[in-house]
């Protein structure tokens, strides 16, 4: 179980969790009529650095001397979508019909009851593509699962806008550098080709 | 824009039952669920751990919800 803190604060920090969050996937121009597709997920987890979000704030405070230049400003504010535990394992977590994504799944138990393999090192997050988070009582979120794989960007200024109504709660400082540091590892993984040995 | 979640499994209109619900609404409780599963808009609720002790207001908070796509169309009116 991780530890969360429901202050929203007055800023974005990492490990905010929010909820509702579009994501634009085009938008078509045609004559008269424009079309926006979104995709809207029902919870998201922000993993842009604290510093950066710290340097950005600076430039929207109400007191205090703004920065010189742009320089710090951040156009866009890195997330990952959490999923339901339950619909993750069972591969269904996309599979709204307005998505029609059939996932992988993942066998919770095998004989006897025991937990499987992939399950235990998914909830151990010893699987390098997910993080598995189990949220205290006070949080009304269930178990969920972080896909690393499925990370997009929301304009900065939009989810600061929005953000009083949206925001849940936030991971607390360990655990978020944690995320922080598997999404990097995640990000910076080196896939390898097999080699055969032809001799 | 309708102000109702139309994945949030609503709870029975009607006063929490206290500890020990009576049948009536736990059928109450399980029409709502079926109705929820044949309905396109809801997810499936199969996830949902209904036990005889499951009151409204666990079931009420207990959310389910997936990433769902929505369309917005706009006609651009000429001057």
């Amino acid at each position: 179980m991780i530890n969360v803190s429901q202050d929203a604060a007055d800023r974005i920090s990492q490990g905010d969790i929010y909820k509702d969050i579009d994501y634009i996937q085009k938008i078509i121009v045609e004559g008269n009529e424009i079309e926006i597709h979104n995709i809207v997920f029902p919870y998201v987890v922000v993993l842009t650095q604290d510093c950066d979000l710290e340097q950005n704030a600076r430039y929207f405070a109400v007191d205090g001397r703004k920065p010189n230049t742009d320089d710090k400003k951040l156009l866009s504010v890195i997330v990952c979508p959490l999923y339901n535990e339950e619909m993750f394992l069972n591969g269904s977590h996309l599979a709204d019909p307005t998505l029609g994504m059939e996932m992988g799944k993942i066998s919770k138990r095998k004989k006897g009851n025991k937990e499987t393999t992939n399950y235990r090192n998914l909830r151990q997050n010893e699987t390098a593509r997910y993080h598995h988070i189990v949220f205290p009582d006070n949080v009304d979120i269930s178990n969920s699962v972080i896909d690393f794989k499925h990370y997009f960007t929301v304009n900065v200024e939009n989810l600061m806008n929005t953000r009083k109504e949206k925001f849940v709660c936030r991971i607390e400082v360990l655990f978020r550098e944690l995320l922080s540091q598997r999404f990097a590892n995640y990000l910076a993984r080196i896939g390898l080709p097999s080699i055969v040995n032809d001799a | 824009m309708n102000d109702i979640d139309s994945e949030y499994i609503e709870a029975d209109s009607t006063e929490a039952s206290p500890a020990g619900k009576d049948e009536s609404d736990k059928e109450s409780l399980t029409a709502s669920l079926k109705q929820a599963e044949q309905s396109d808009e809801i997810v499936n609720a199969d996830y949902i751990n209904l036990t005889e002790s499951t009151t409204h207001e666990e079931l009420s908070q207990y959310r389910l919800k997936r990433p769902r796509k929505v369309v917005i169309k706009a006609s651009i009116k000429n001057d």
